[in-house]
């Protein structure tokens, strides 16, 4: 999947049509989008902006989830989508801790660990995500990356050198691809100034 | 260099609890005192001493086992260690070391009891056991990339420096369980069970200062605030009441064993349950909160349940196995 930061408006229905399509439980998400104040930079002529961060599983090439699981509930597909077998998983919660992309959580309705699949019901029968289908400023892009004609290794193409991925020093090589991210965010320990309110007193 | 505020900070909760913290470092006292009861058999000790490691170190795993096995979203799927073991994964090693691991110690602790020879082929198991399963401790806790505090070495050396903390508390408070009756006469148990007494004051400082020094991740250091530091503070002042405290009587000397297993969990806490509250690439969790949980309902039921687990297993154990005149001599 590539994300396009330049289109994307902070909306969230990504967030809203991926808790209805998959059931996910009240206060967990298997996508969101981070949204940023960024002060301004005088000297490099940049004025205050708003940067938003569109963040899911990564499907990655070397996925740290995959080899913590004990009991091989979690797998990489052939395809390379990375998976949950729910009638294996014993809800252990260390997927959950070894994610870098803090993408996992422990679904409390099925009792075993949860995350995107990039809709594989979905992809199966033909269809997009359900977060890329309600993209309102169709800004995820799609695709098969083995096959050149898809629109994601087109465009992955096209911006040669402009693409970013969240935090290469992990070795992970995510399969969600930025284009537009601004290079603070590319490192994990690049740490944005808490609100006032902390979530917890949100919640 | 701009300053960014996160203006939607979905950070998740903590999802590991009070058990996580509590049943590695059970783990870690009991590979602690299962190397040293394998060594003690091994090197000829006396059978009191092999008796006592031996014991604390089934206590300690049988706790670790339960600290384990509660918090699984499916407990009644672990059958699936058996029916699709990943061995890339510490815990599917963990579900074999430590079981083999107890039954080790069980078979030392009949030896000991029945004033046999101890057979070197089950001490020396024992004894290499109770490292696979510090390695397993360790390792599982490394393998979590995605928290950054887990995965330095440094984390390891402090965990089984906490093991051993723990495990000289656990030595402790079984010898006093074991002998009740001769300290109070003041024979040969005072001597040796004051030296250990000293051994828990000194460990205890030492888990207060190995807390001090694990250090918030870089990017996180300018948010964390003086609750980060309330466990060694704690640590420290248990120490100080151990030292103001003495170790006269035989009350004393539990306090100092006490004192010395929870210092240890401290340092697991801070590492372990705290070392969560650094989202990846968002703000923090408030450190006051992760430091809090200690007197939570579910953390109150945990430490209530290991501890009442540790009292059963301490009174039913010595009857239950032999334990013959010659293992109560030192």
């Amino acid at each position: 999947m590539l994300i396009d930061l330049r289109r994307c408006v902070g909306c969230q229905s990504c967030t809203v049509s991926c808790g209805a399509e998959n059931a996910v439980p009240l206060g967990n998400f298997r996508t969101t989008v981070s949204e940023y104040a960024m002060g301004g930079v005088p000297s490099e002529h940049k004025v205050p902006s708003v940067a938003v961060i569109p963040r899911l599983c990564n499907h990655c090439e070397n996925p740290p989830c995959v080899p913590v699981c004990p009991v091989g509930a979690t797998f990489k597909r052939a395809d390379g989508l990375v998976l949950i077998d729910a009638t294996t998983c014993i809800g252990c919660g260390f997927c959950v801790q070894a994610c870098p992309y803090d993408a996992r959580f422990l679904n409390r309705e099925t009792h075993t660990a949860d995350k995107c699949t990039f809709c594989a019901h979905r992809t199966a029968a033909g269809l997009l995500p359900a977060c890329v289908e309600n993209c309102v400023g169709g800004a995820r892009i799609f695709g098969d990356l083995r096959d050149p004609k898809s629109a994601v290794s087109k465009m992955l193409a096209a911006y040669k050198g402009k693409i970013a991925v969240l935090y290469p020093e992990k070795s992970t090589d995510p399969h969600v691809f930025y284009l537009g991210l601004d290079r603070f965010f590319t490192r994990s320990d690049s740490i944005p100034q808490p609100m006032p309110i902390t979530p917890l007193e949100r919640t | 260099m701009h300053d960014i505020l996160d203006l939607v900070p979905f950070v998740n909760r903590p999802e590991w609890g009070a058990w996580e913290p509590l049943a590695l470092i059970m783990i870690l006292a009991g590979g602690v005192s299962a190397f040293g009861a394998g060594l003690a058999a091994l090197r000829g000790a006396k059978p009191f001493m092999v008796h006592v490691l031996a014991l604390t170190s089934c206590i300690a795993l049988a706790c670790g086992i339960m600290g384990v096995f509660v918090p699984l979203e499916q407990p009644f799927r672990v059958w699936e260690f058996a029916a699709h073991p990943s061995f890339s994964s510490w815990t599917a090693w963990g579900a074999y070391i430590l079981p083999l691991c107890l039954l080790s110690v069980l078979a030392v602790l009949w030896q000991s009891g029945k004033e046999q020879t101890a057979n070197r082929a089950v001490a020396l198991a024992a004894a290499a056991l109770g490292i696979l399963a510090l390695a397993y401790a360790t390792g599982e806790v490394r393998a979590c990339v995605g928290r950054v505090l887990w995965v330095g070495y440094w984390s390891s050396m402090e965990l089984i420096a906490a093991g051993i903390a723990a495990a000289s508390g656990l030595v402790l408070l079984t010898w006093l369980r074991l002998r009740l009756d001769d300290f109070a006469q003041g024979v040969s148990h005072v001597a040796p069970l004051l030296t250990l007494g000293g051994l828990c004051l000194v460990l205890q400082m030492l888990c207060a200062l190995l807390t001090l020094l694990v250090r918030a991740p870089q990017g996180y250091a300018a948010f964390v605030g003086m609750w980060w530091h309330a466990p060694e503070i704690l640590s420290a002042l248990l120490a100080l009441c151990t030292l103001l405290l003495g170790s006269g009587t035989l009350g004393r000397l539990a306090v100092r064993g006490s004192f010395a297993l929870l210092s240890a969990m401290l340092l697991l806490w801070k590492i372990i349950h705290m070392g969560e509250i650094f989202g990846r690439n968002a703000s923090l969790y408030p450190a006051r909160e992760a430091f809090a949980d200690l007197l939570t309902l579910d953390a109150l039921a945990a430490f209530g349940g290991t501890v009442g687990l540790m009292v059963v297993l301490a009174t039913v154990l010595p009857f239950l196995l032999p334990s013959s005149s010659k293992a109560k001599q030192i």
